[in-house]
């Protein structure tokens, strides 16, 4: 399975699934999900038929157990249909599953991973207060020690998926520590905000999130103080993977419909695919598309033989993200007008390309990263 | 070719007058307009009120007799505030009342200017169509002589206020066998003519408070006094009227670029006040620099565009032949204008999303409203491979055809 080669057949499994499920049970209400800011229950059971919400889980409690390359094939698979969607379960299977899989206790597990991994339950996880998981020296989010339990007080900005979640591993200052502690959405003390909606990925639920003296029980802290950075690098190192996974997915998406629209439009009686100026488009994205793939698909299975690819995530996330952009752009050019109107998907391609390019992490955040090996 | 321009002090006085209205009582509407795509008739009230809707009109037809400078200036602050009152300002006065003034008959200025100036009446321009876009001379749209009038068939799409519209200038071929130099023919199509009717009206990615609708003539009867210019001379009024849309459309977008820089300014100054550094920051300062710098050479551009435009203008309106040299200038300036600027802008507004991150392009903000709007700057009015294209061909002296 950890050979270099991305053909294996779990991975060929799950596009293949993912692909049927796409054009079958998404391409028909992909541009309502866009245009009711919902992607409906009913899709969601369905998803979880698929064990799509659990790729990342233990086969012990109902998890797909994927390897981590399955998986990235799998949410770039579902971004090509609706990116809405493969957001919402790539943060899902990192922020919440990955991680309670690998840091949360056996009490914690058998009590959550079963309804994660089978969507039953959703959560989330967040780091930053601002919505970043770079930005972890100025955490104002805190947690007091009274007792048998710890007492949150601050305000997460911008939690994905925090309408929908169940519960939260919230990353809280303890003063000379950091921690994640697991918040229940029913907790008293928890207060989730107006929902945060963007130009793009319109079918996600981010929320605001705020603490008001909210007492959880000490045995909800995730791992030990000392896991706490492992969880955060786990956490930063796999969104950056699955934000570039998603943005590769948009990008096919866009040149299959440039392709489509540039053959069939024609002008100055021939298709417009036929000049140069449309071709030089196509051929851009298409090198866009080939190279991120090749970077991600490469940094994928390193990371399943256990090779520390924390700062190749990081360059990949820059370089997939800044290539969606732009290449999403020049196939919404490709469309003229008619890529202005809401009759074509292109216009929604392009926004939530940009929504997942500002999702997290600023670029220059994480070139400053990249740059640390090169700065005494 | 000026090497120098400044704004005389009236010229500035207009243009903190105009802010200052924009800002204060246009501006806290538009994103209602905008989420629910609704035409801002309020809003076109109060602009036409201060006279905007007929700015460049001479005094004698009812407008405010300003110049080019000064009607670069009013869409240079619309545009900072909002694309779609820009666009819709900017199809009734450059599209629709410029082509009246530079061609229209003496009985056709006294007719159709005086509403038009006072926003009583709202104009438009219908040029493309489903099988002519960037293939503008294509046109499918026929116009047959019968008797006194003309019969129009055919279908326009794309029609910004074309489902408002009272006036609509309408591109027909009178003779397709002439080709598009003596065979397209310019109407003023009056709304409500028997034949005429609105069919789909688009949702769009942007330009939500503006509209943009498929108009549909069937057996429609224009009569002779509603041909602009004279039979056959339609394309070259479509084209000219199309080199003042464009410097306009660049002024917007500068415009547009000047307000996500302002905006972006604020962020970070608020930033600093809640104990932030993001200023110092030298990857966000780079990138307000490379802004600064496009924007203030985008900033002479237009303005020289301008300039040229008006004496072109001024020679059309006179009747004149217009030197060849100064058309070409106009025309490659403005597409030199039209695609620099509107690429000017969209790199502004992804610039500052760059630096905002993803709470600046929540719901009910202007970059994220910028960014949708952004886009169409680089399509319409000939897409941005088009200027390209009429750039290049200049400058090798290639044949458009």
């Amino acid at each position: 399975m950890n050979k270099l080669s991305s053909s294996n057949e779990e991975t060929e499994m799950i596009k293949e699934v993912i692909m049927n499920f796409g054009e079958n049970e998404i391409n028909p209400i992909v541009s309502s999900i866009d245009n009711n800011s919902d992607i409906p229950a009913s899709l969601l059971e369905k998803i979880s038929e698929l064990g799509l919400f659990g790729m990342l889980g233990s086969s012990k409690f109902n998890g797909a157990e994927t390897s981590f390359s399955t998986f990235i094939h799998g949410i770039l698979e579902l971004a090509k249909y609706s990116p809405s969607l493969s957001s919402l379960l790539m943060f899902q299977n990192i922020l919440s599953v990955q991680s309670l899989t690998q840091f949360g206790s056996s009490e914690q597990q058998e009590r959550l991973l079963n309804d994660l991994n089978t969507g039953k339950k959703l959560g989330t996880a967040v780091i930053g207060d601002d919505g970043s998981t770079l930005n972890i020296k100025n955490i104002n989010t805190e947690a007091m020690d009274e007792g048998d339990s710890y007492s949150i007080s601050g305000t997460k900005k911008f939690v994905f998926n925090g309408e929908i979640a169940d519960h939260f591993l919230v990353l809280c200052n303890f003063g000379k520590d950091s921690g994640f502690l697991l918040v229940e959405k029913d907790n008293p003390g928890i207060s989730i905000g107006k929902p945060i909606n963007t130009v793009g990925l319109r079918g996600t639920k981010s929320a605001p999130i705020s603490f008001y003296s909210c007492s959880v029980p000490k045995t909800n802290l995730i791992g030990s103080f000392d896991a706490t950075s492992k969880i955060i690098k786990l956490i930063q190192e796999c969104v950056w993977l699955g934000l570039s996974a998603i943005s590769v997915g948009i990008m096919e998406s866009s040149l299959n419909q440039a392709v489509k629209y540039s053959n069939e439009r024609q002008q100055f009686s021939k298709p417009i695919s036929k000049f140069e100026a449309i071709q030089s488009k196509l051929a851009g994205i298409s090198i866009d598309i080939e190279t991120s793939t090749a970077m991600l698909e490469k940094i994928s299975l390193m990371k399943d033989d256990g090779s520390d690819v924390f700062r190749l995530a990081a360059i990949t996330k820059i370089l997939s993200t800044e290539m969606s952009q732009r290449s999403t752009k020049n196939a919404l050019l490709v469309h003229g007008g008619y890529g202005y109107i809401k009759d074509y998907p292109i216009e929604r391609i392009v926004r939530d390309a940009e929504t997942v390019k500002s999702l997290c992490d600023l670029n220059d955040d994480l070139r400053v990263l990249v740059s640390k090996p090169f700065v005494d | 070719m000026p090497f120098e321009f400044s704004f005389t002090d009236e010229q500035d006085k207009f243009r903190r007058d105009t802010r200052e209205f924009l800002h204060s009582e246009i501006l806290p509407s538009i994103n209602t307009y905008d989420k629910n795509e609704e035409f801002p008739f309020d809003n076109i009230k109060k602009m036409s009120d201060r006279g905007y809707f007929g700015l460049t009109v001479p005094k004698n037809y009812g407008g405010l007799g300003l110049s080019k400078i000064e009607y670069g200036i009013l869409l240079e602050e619309l545009g900072a505030i909002c694309a779609s009152h820009a666009t819709i300002l900017g199809a009734h006065l450059g599209l629709c009342v410029t082509p009246i003034i530079l061609y229209g008959t003496q009985e056709q200025k006294n007719r159709f200017l005086p509403s038009l100036s006072s926003g009583e009446s709202l104009g438009a321009f219908a040029l493309t169509e489903p099988s002519a876009g960037s293939d503008a001379a294509n046109l499918q749209t026929t116009a047959t002589p019968e008797g006194e009038d003309f019969i129009l068939n055919g279908s326009k799409i794309f029609c910004t206020n074309g489902d408002h519209a009272d006036f609509v200038i309408v591109f027909a071929a009178n003779d397709k066998s002439l080709g598009p130099m003596g065979g397209i023919t310019a109407f003023i199509v009056e709304k409500n003519t028997p034949g005429f009717t609105v069919g789909k009206k688009e949702k769009k990615m942007g330009l939500r408070a503006s509209s943009t609708a498929e108009l549909i003539f069937e057996n429609c009867k224009v009569p002779k006094e509603n041909i602009l210019g004279d039979v056959g001379t339609g394309f070259m009024i479509a084209l000219s009227t199309l080199d003042g849309g464009r410097i306009t459309l660049a002024v917007g977008s500068l415009g547009a670029a000047q307000r996500a820089l302002d905006l972006c300014i604020d962020y970070l100054r608020q930033n600093q006040s809640e104990g932030g550094n993001l200023a110092n920051r030298q990857s966000i300062q780079w990138k307000l620099a490379d802004v600064v710098m496009e924007v203030y050479a985008s900033k002479y551009l237009v303005y020289n565009n301008l300039m040229e435009l008006e004496k072109y203008y001024e020679i059309i309106e006179s009747k004149e032949k217009v030197p060849r040299q100064l058309r070409d200038r106009v025309s490659r300036g403005s597409a030199i204008s039209k695609a620099y600027v509107s690429e000017v802008a969209s790199r502004a507004i992804t610039r500052v999303i760059e630096i905002q991150g993803i709470l600046g392009i929540q719901d009910g903000t202007e970059i994220e409203r910028g960014f949708r709007d952004s886009f169409i700057a680089e399509i319409y009015e000939g897409t941005n491979d088009i200027q390209r294209m009429i750039i290049a061909k200049e400058i090798l002296g290639i044949g458009l055809n």
